[in-house]
């Protein structure tokens, strides 16, 4: 059995909220390791609670167990193979995709979804299913994962995609057990270069109307949105639309080196920024600043590094939110439901939610994942200082309209969501319980994001208070 | 589990009958508490509460025996509670017993009697308390402590000084919890009107339970760890604890 090393304080990207947990050993042997974890799990007294954490960019509370034992990314870092005939990769569970992208993109190949930053963990990717700015093409990314192994009280396994276990694991935020390791599959690509087309564009139903014609043109689209904006401008937009760019997009200078790839990290926050750096005013300013910069219409050449991960070159830029922190909301809802996402964004501009750059994204079709996020429609995401007057209600009122809309908010970046509501926003929940109560029956793999949302229990029907709140938010004067 | 915004989902409070404590409870079960757990003396002051509370919200409410002058089953009742349960995320101290310094100063059995139970039971409860949120890795305790905590008058120097051994002990506790998820909130009320001061002249910058549980709502979603209710409060006990004695001879309390 691991002893309790050390207790330590864990949160989520966010910085919000944040509870103890002890940390597995590390120092093993990894196979003998693996084996031992396998054995803990096995045997774990009832009440053990246990949790696999990747690299905490999980906004919320998903990769936190409070009071109960955590194994972090540095425990799964053994194996990474790669074949280049199956164009497959085996690798352990604690490998980001940054350390996969710095191996690989120089041999020609890159990963199939990558989410906002590149420091996240293969099982993090994994366990939330996670979208990139293709997945109106590509999917999440699931859907290029052969398989992975598992470990759950019963056993070690390898699970593949017939498996209830597999589709219960993907979006399933670490509570069906540990992945220890997967095969992934990659793309081949010619460059390490990005063609990106940039648009801007004046309000958001122009928009919507340019990402529904265009979007599927260009493998991947995203529009970064200024959500204070107001009045003929709601919802204006700068989209850009990328294609892998081939050797003959480049220039001569980049044609020489066409797969040169080596981020730079130039930036690192100070830990001392105090809560009120960030408020209205200088959000206000940086969005109106970046949205009169960026060109009307223009083509160009990006690495890969600028075009997805542009968050990555300031390192803890999450600080800058001070001790209070900020919270992200991202939600989605389908398509059809264009009202209901521009009367949302009306919400959040009415009620002036300073949010730097909001991102917008169109998705394609669900993978099989029984929690899995994305489902055809729309995506806003927006990060929020804590501080902010009425968040709590202003958000409360936005998930009954998210709710009612058929659509959903995200686990990874969750931290308020009211619980009540998350049967409707997943209504594959009690499918995905079913699998979970085989597998772990004791509930050892429960986060502080699964206890807060009862996601393993289903006593959370408050139909009373859920009609009240609703009937009362509806009334007021956020609507 | 507490939320980003600082919101709990089952909440403890000991003083189930203190009228900040219910207005506080009141605001949370129409947010996320599910289960609110009355602890105190009183079973007819807390059905009260309870009844009053199953009235609007759908909340669970439980009651439960705790006496802060009973100080040899303070801790083992407290462990039992946390165990009975286990997803207690906040607990609120508002017990409290208001003091009448003219017949405090005669009668040792009352100094004694305000001691147990604004002093010595806190500090066994809130120990206890830390011990069991330590354990679950997560937890926030609010202390109602009171401007009189802050700097002991001598209108009500008995009642003060019992008040301020409470507001340092939960300081410094605040302090030795860092790292451990669980966080204090030290609340300092100034003149709320309730019924523990309905007989009291209303003093200048008077407020109400409900504004004091608003601001405790607002500070425990900016991870605060000591507040004045209302806020300009800090600035008058600034002023008052730093003027000189003779002046302060002057002010009337
Ligand atoms: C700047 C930024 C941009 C982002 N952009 C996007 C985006 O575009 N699209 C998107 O989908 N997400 C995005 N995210 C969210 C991020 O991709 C997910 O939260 C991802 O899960 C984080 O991976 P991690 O390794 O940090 O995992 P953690 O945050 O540590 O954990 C996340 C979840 O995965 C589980 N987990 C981790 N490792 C394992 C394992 N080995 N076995 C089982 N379960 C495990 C944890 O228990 C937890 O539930 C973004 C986050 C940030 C900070």
């Amino acid at each position: 059995m691991p002893q309790l090393s050390n207790t330590q304080l864990f949160g989520g990207w966010g910085r919000s909220p944040s509870s103890a947990s002890a940390l597995l050993p590390t120092d093993e042997d990894p196979a003998v390791k693996l084996d031992a974890l396998a054995e803990f799990v096995a045997s774990a007294p009832d009440g053990t609670r246990l949790l696999a954490r990747g690299m905490g960019r999980s906004y919320g509370d998903a990769a936190n167990c409070a009071g109960g034992y955590v194994s972090t990314h540095y425990d799964f870092r053994d194996i990474f193979e790669f074949n280049p005939t199956s164009e497959e990769l085996r690798a352990s569970s604690g490998f980001s995709l940054d350390e996969i992208m710095r191996r690989l993109i120089p041999e020609g190949y890159f990963v199939y979804v990558t989410p906002g930053t590149r420091y996240v963990t293969l099982g993090g990717a994994i366990a939330a299913d996670i979208h990139g700015k293709n997945h109106h093409k590509d999917g999440s990314f699931i859907n290029h994962v052969e398989s992975f192994e598992l470990i759950t009280p019963s056993s070690r396994i390898e699970v593949n995609r017939s498996d209830p276990l597999f589709w219960a694991t993907a979006g399933g935020m670490g509570m069906t057990g540990i992945i220890t390791a997967a095969t992934i599959r990659l793309k081949k690509v010619q460059t390490s270069y990005i063609k990106v087309t940039t648009q801007k564009t004046l309000n958001v139903s122009e928009t919507i109307e340019m990402m529904q014609r265009l979007d599927d043109s260009f493998t991947y689209s995203v529009a970064w949105m200024d959500s204070l904006a107001s009045g003929n401008s709601l919802g204006r937009s700068v989209i850009t639309w990328g294609e892998h760019a081939s050797e003959a997009d480049l220039e001569p200078k980049l044609a020489d080196n066409p797969l040169s790839y080596g981020p730079s990290v130039k930036l690192k926050a100070p830990d001392i920024a105090p809560s009120w750096l960030l408020n209205m005013a200088s959000i206000r300013a940086f969005n109106e600043a970046w949205y009169r910069k960026a060109p009307k219409n223009k083509v160009s050449i990006e690495s890969i590094p600028a075009y997805f991960h542009p968050l990555d070159a300031v390192s803890d830029w999450n600080r800058l939110y001070g001790r209070t922190g900020f919270l992200q909301y991202q939600f989605q809802v389908p398509l059809g439901q264009e009202e209901t996402l521009i009367s949302i964004i009306h919400r959040f501009s009415r009620n002036r939610t300073p949010s730097f750059l909001s991102v917008l994204k169109r998705f394609g079709p669900s993978s099989s994942g029984h929690l899995s996020f994305p489902q055809p429609g729309w995506t806003l995401a927006l990060d929020i200082p804590i501080r902010t007057k009425g968040l709590s209600e202003l958000l409360d009122g936005i998930d009954f309209q998210v709710a009612e809309a058929g659509g959903r908010v995200y686990f990874a970046k969750d931290s308020r969501l009211i619980p009540e509501l998350v049967p409707k926003m997943y209504p594959r929940l009690d499918e995905w319980r079913d699998v979970v109560e085989k597998s772990d029956p004791k509930g050892i793999f429960l986060s502080d994001l699964g206890r807060r949302l009862s996601l393993r229990s289903g006593e959370v029907k408050k139909a009373s208070l859920v009609e009240t709140l609703g009937a009362a938010i509806g009334k007021g004067p956020n609507l | 589990m507490i939320d980003a915004l600082g919101q709990p989902q089952c909440v403890l409070i000991i003083g189930g009958g203190s009228d900040i404590a219910s207005a506080l409870v009141d605001k949370w079960v129409d947010m996320r508490c599910q289960r609110v757990i009355l602890a105190g003396r009183s079973f007819s002051v807390m059905e009260q509460v309870q009844s009053q509370l199953q009235s609007h919200s759908s909340a669970k409410v439980e009651i439960v025996y705790l006496d802060m002058a009973d100080h040899e089953s303070l801790a083992p009742l407290t462990a039992e509670v946390f165990e009975r349960f286990p997803d207690i995320d906040m607990a609120v101290l508002a017990a409290g017993q208001l003091g009448d310094q003219a017949v405090d100063e005669t009668d040792p059995k009352r100094i004694e009697q305000m001691f147990d139970v604004n002093a010595t039971g806190p500090a066994i409860f809130l120990t206890a308390c830390a011990s069991e949120f330590k354990k679950k890795g997560a937890g926030t305790i609010v202390v109602l402590s009171s401007v009189a905590g802050e700097k002991v008058r001598r209108s009500n120097y008995v009642y003060g000084a019992s008040k301020a051994a409470t507001d340092s002990l939960s300081l410094a506790m605040s302090e030795a919890l860092r790292g451990t998820g669980v966080n204090v909130l030290v609340v300092r009320p100034g003149f709320v009107s309730t019924k523990m001061t309905q007989h009291l002249a209303k003093a200048p910058l008077a407020t109400t339970k409900e504004k004091v549980a608003a601001d405790i709502i607002d500070a425990l979603a900016k991870k605060k760890t000591l507040i004045w209710s209302p806020k300009e409060m800090r600035w008058v006990m600034l002023a008052y604890k730093h003027i000189p004695r003779t002046i302060a001879r002057k002010i009337p309390f």
